[in-house]
């Protein structure tokens, strides 16, 4: 008896000690990225737990069929938030609910819906505040600034030019009209695409994002071939862009319909994120890039704090069965995203970068930090798309007549 | 025609003039900000069509069988001399080799090839709610894919169609000033276009195909145009059927009928020489015989026995310069809960002619004179398309009334041109899904439409006026297509199939290649295209049902 005691005891402490060294070498492994380490393949093994796992491949083999990626720690910088946003945050503090079916109640269309996000409802929560994150009132890539780059598996890289620009009519915070334009279609946003590389040269994609958070967004396509502005399908968001793996769920990490969605908090971690983005594709040797994700001695990634959410899926038919997001919690946007397919394996990564700026903002001038690249891959085909800008204008002051079916294709 | 010629000279004149004092008018170089020719760019394709017949439809006993060899050089100039004034200038080369097919068909010297701006046209927006568009222009209006129910503003060339062009590379452009106006607050916009006939025949109508082949004394056959509108068996010793009897080789007046014409005349059993008679067009058989005497009671189709002869006297009523002429109309376009709809108005001559006989036609000895004319229509139309859960819905209406036809029934309408009623309609779906099975990447694009026309009085005996296909109170078509790709636009694979209720159509599979050479600017595409019809005489696809090709579309687009 005496001597069960003794071999649980022994065995009880051998545990302990496999535990403590586990931890231990935990600790001296994973240690924290400081500013001015260059982290690579050689020594991934310290950091991978500061970056989304296939990020983190990318820096140890580059998968496979890339070169592997050198990322060098730069000084964390705040991501900004606008003065008119961050009273109308404040003003929310408490006044906005979740109703039953996940929608917001009691929300001025201005501000973080949840300033202090808690549970209940926590992952719903951030997303709602991504949802309504801090952004310009307009932006705009004019003259085919917005370049994409783009490999299929073991071929060369492909590279195009867009148009791109976007307009707030609601849930404006620095142009006047502010907080809303004259608006009697009820839109969120509207964004027009225009392709300016051939043979799809002028092809221009105009999408309107609703007010109403349910309601589905429309989407019309000139197609210059036809000489015709043609109604797109746009319930189906799931569904792959011009040949490419991302989807408009896809679009900044996740751009899906939220009630459409289940969403589970798993946890609070320090990521290595790209949040100062420096150089412009002009800027990039030849103006061309030939990787899923944008390093280099020049590109400091920060340590930031994001907020993990799984979203997923309440459509059985939809191709995915979940998406896990790394949200940063100071601006609310999403660097990374990674995708599974319906039998729950790894599919597709999503990249996304930040470019701090200054902008106008009616009565003075504003710090914002601007999605300055987003690209996405599918590991499976080893195809990977990138987009990234040239030039960006902000708040330029666009005017709503662009944002129209019957202006697609006018110029 | 030498007035014409020198009336659109003039009219040019006055359209660089109007050019240049907008040029004059725009903001001087010294003011940077405005005057900034910021962003100019070049860019086309060269392209190749090369194809061949997969049936022998030969009467000439020239068994070539290249379909086309078609060669495109397109360029396309943009740019913008202020943020409010810009240009588009489009050139279209094209040359295609002779056809030995049609050698004797009396096809003119570079009939095919072409030299010429496809558009070229001034954009000033003098802000962001209304624009003004001066030049040469295309413009598509209405929601259907595959027919033109709301595309009626620029005439088609269609001298060369079918398996390798898509109806935009057959649209013509057309002079024309047009301006559109957003009034955001209520959800409008509204187009307007002014288009006075500033343009040079050709691009005035439809542009068909003009050479149809003759019948010789011996009864053989010479060649025919490779696209042309006309089944070669119509020349067989049949003199006609039921529904179709003659065409007539409408282009415009560069190519007038030849002075042989007669010996177009059909031979067989009740035609041993050209007649004397200037006839055109069935009739009656009681006619027939009292015109021609009693042999020509026992015609094979005694209600519309078909006789060919001489036709000594044609003019061409072309639309022309005139103010009276001029094409102007406006389409409105509005969001109500989730459609985007609106209504149009087109006053236009028709783009296809109907052939009157003047004063009707004349007894024996006497000279009947056939008018080939573009009547004045108008056209009322509306149309809706909204996105639902299960696709995108288009619909699209197209009212002409007092439509002209040719009328077959001589005795209600002795100038052979009937007035009916006409109504097109289509109703189409979009859809695009995913179908993991077949392609775990890609979606697939689905569209279906359903055309359907219909003549809304008694149809008297109206025929199509080109081919005098007899048309029925309602015709009903059934357009469908669906595509993919795979390894992301890698390979696309399509099929397109069209089905007229009256047991005509054609299924025609794709398959395109985009390699990732040179910024993956090439793209070749194989089509193989199937046309089937129960007789010639069945619209719209029976006159080509002997037509069936396989084209390779080469194109390098560029930058």
């Amino acid at each position: 008896m005496m001597k069960n005691v003794m071999m649980k005891r022994f065995f009880f402490l051998v545990i302990l000690l496999a535990v403590w060294i586990h931890g231990g070498s935990s600790v001296i492994c994973a240690s924290e990225p400081k500013p001015g380490d260059v982290i690579s393949s050689s020594n991934i093994d310290q950091y991978e737990d500061y970056f989304p796992p296939y990020i983190a491949r990318f820096i140890k083999d580059g998968w496979g069929f890339v070169k592997p990626v050198t990322i060098h720690v730069g000084e964390p910088k705040l991501l900004p938030t606008g003065k008119v946003f961050k009273k109308a945050t404040e003003q929310n503090a408490g006044k906005v609910k979740l109703s039953p079916d996940g929608l917001l109640e009691g929300y001025p269309d201005l501000g973080l819906p949840f300033p202090d996000p808690k549970e209940p409802d926590l992952a719903l929560k951030i997303i709602w505040n991504r949802y309504y994150a801090w952004f310009v009132d307009d932006w705009s890539m004019p003259g085919g600034t917005y370049h994409t780059f783009s490999q299929r598996s073991g071929g060369p890289v492909a590279h195009a030019q867009a148009s791109y620009d976007c307009l707030r009519f609601s849930n404006r915070t620095m142009v006047p009209p502010v907080p809303e334009l004259d608006n009697p279609n009820q839109l969120f946003w509207s964004t027009l695409l225009d392709s300016e590389t051939p043979p799809n040269r002028g092809m221009a994609t105009l999408t309107w994002r609703y007010k109403d958070p349910v309601k589905e967004d429309d989407m019309w396509t000139y197609i210059p071939t036809m000489r015709r502005t043609l109604r797109m399908v746009s319930s189906e968001r799931a569904n792959p862009i011009r040949g490419t793996p991302l989807t408009w769920d896809d679009i900044f990490g996740f751009d899906g319909k939220i009630p459409n969605f289940n969403y589970a908090y798993v946890g609070e971690k320090k990521t290595l994120v790209l949040s100062n983005h420096q150089r412009w594709v002009h800027d990039l040797p030849g103006k061309e890039w030939n990787h899923p994700i944008v390093f280099g001695p020049e590109e400091p990634w920060e340590l930031k704090n994001t907020y993990l959410i799984e979203i997923t899926p309440k459509d059985p038919r939809y191709p995915m069965s979940k998406r896990v997001v790394w949200v940063i919690d100071e601006n609310w946007k999403i660097n990374n995203a990674a995708i599974y397919d319906k039998n729950g394996e790894f599919w597709k990564g999503y990249f996304q970068s930040q470019k701090h700026t200054v902008v106008d903002a009616g009565d003075g001038k504003e710090n914002y930090a601007f999605t300055m690249s987003l690209g996405i891959t599918d590991f499976k085909t080893q195809y990977w798309t990138l987009g990234m800008f040239d030039s960006l204008l902000l708040n330029r002051g666009l005017q709503t007549g662009m944002f129209t079916p019957t202006a697609l294709g006018r110029d | 025609m030498l007035k014409n010629k020198y009336a659109y000279n003039w009219k040019v004149l006055i359209c660089l003039s109007v050019f240049l004092v907008i040029f004059t008018s725009m903001p001087s170089r010294s003011n940077a900000d405005n005057l900034r020719f910021g962003t100019w760019t070049i860019d086309g394709f060269l392209r190749n069509n090369t194809g061949i017949w997969t049936e022998n439809w030969d009467y000439s006993e020239n068994n070539d069988p290249l379909a086309t060899f078609r060669n495109w050089f397109r360029v396309n100039l943009n740019g913008e001399f202020t943020e409010n004034l810009k240009l588009k200038a489009e050139v279209l080369a094209v040359y295609e080799s002779e056809y030995h097919r049609e050698k004797g068909a009396g096809i003119p010297a570079n009939h095919y090839n072409q030299l010429d701006f496809r558009e070229l046209r001034l954009s000033w927006q003098p802000t962001p709610f209304h624009s003004i568009r001066i030049g040469k222009q295309i413009v598509n209006w209405g929601e259907s894919i595959s027919a033109r129910v709301g595309d009626v503003i620029n005439p088609l060339d269609a001298r060369f169609e079918l398996g390798f062009t898509n109806l935009e590379d057959t649209r013509m452009p057309i002079w024309m000033v047009r301006g559109i106006h957003e009034f955001i607050s209520i959800r409008s916009s509204l187009d307007w276009i002014y288009s006075p006939y500033w343009q040079p025949d050709r691009y005035r109508v439809n542009r068909r195909e003009s050479s149809f082949g003759n019948v010789n004394s011996d009864g053989s056959f010479t060649p025919i145009a490779r696209f042309a509108a006309y089944p070669e068996t119509r020349y067989e010793s049949q003199l006609g059927t039921q529904n179709a009897v003659i065409s007539l080789p409408f282009g415009h007046p560069s190519y007038p009928f030849p002075d042989d014409l007669g010996t177009l005349v059909v031979p067989g059993p009740l035609f041993g020489a050209p007649l004397e008679t200037a006839y055109i067009g069935p009739f009656p058989a009681a006619e027939a015989t009292t015109i021609f005497g009693p042999a020509f009671a026992g015609t094979p189709y005694p209600d519309l026995g078909l006789y060919l002869a001489r036709i000594p006297n044609i003019t061409y009523d072309y639309p022309d310069s005139s103010l009276e002429d001029a094409r102007y109309g406006f389409k409105t376009s509005s969001t109500f809960y989730g459609w985007q709809t609106g209504v149009y108005f087109w006053r236009a001559n028709e783009l296809d002619p109907t052939i009157r006989i003047e004063g009707g036609l004349q007894p024996p000895g006497a000279v009947t004179n056939y008018v080939i004319q573009y009547p004045r229509q108008n056209v009322y139309g509306l149309y809706g398309n909204k996105n639902f859960d299960f696709g995108v819905v288009r619909v699209d209406a197209a009212y002409r009334p007092d439509r002209e036809y040719n009328s077959l029934d001589y005795v209600k309408y002795p100038e052979g041109i009937a007035e009916k009623n006409n109504l097109l309609v289509q109703l189409g779906l979009n859809k695009d899904m995913m179908i993991p099975s077949l392609n775990q990447h890609q979606v697939f694009s689905f569209i279906l439409e359903y055309v359907g026309e219909f003549i809304l009085d008694s149809t008297d005996r109206v025929v199509l006026p080109t081919t005098f296909i007899r048309r029925y109170k309602d015709e009903h078509t059934i357009f469908a297509s669906g595509s993919t790709n795979y390894g992301f636009g890698m390979y696309t694979i399509g099929l397109t199939a069209i089905y007229n209720f009256r047991n005509t159509g054609l299924v025609k599979p794709s398959f395109a290649y985009n390699p990732d050479w040179m910024n993956r600017s090439w793209r070749f595409e194989l089509t193989y295209t199937n046309l089937f019809g129960k007789d010639d005489y069945v619209y719209p696809y029976g006159l080509f049902r002997e037509k069936d090709m396989i084209v390779l579309t080469t194109q390098y687009s560029f930058p």
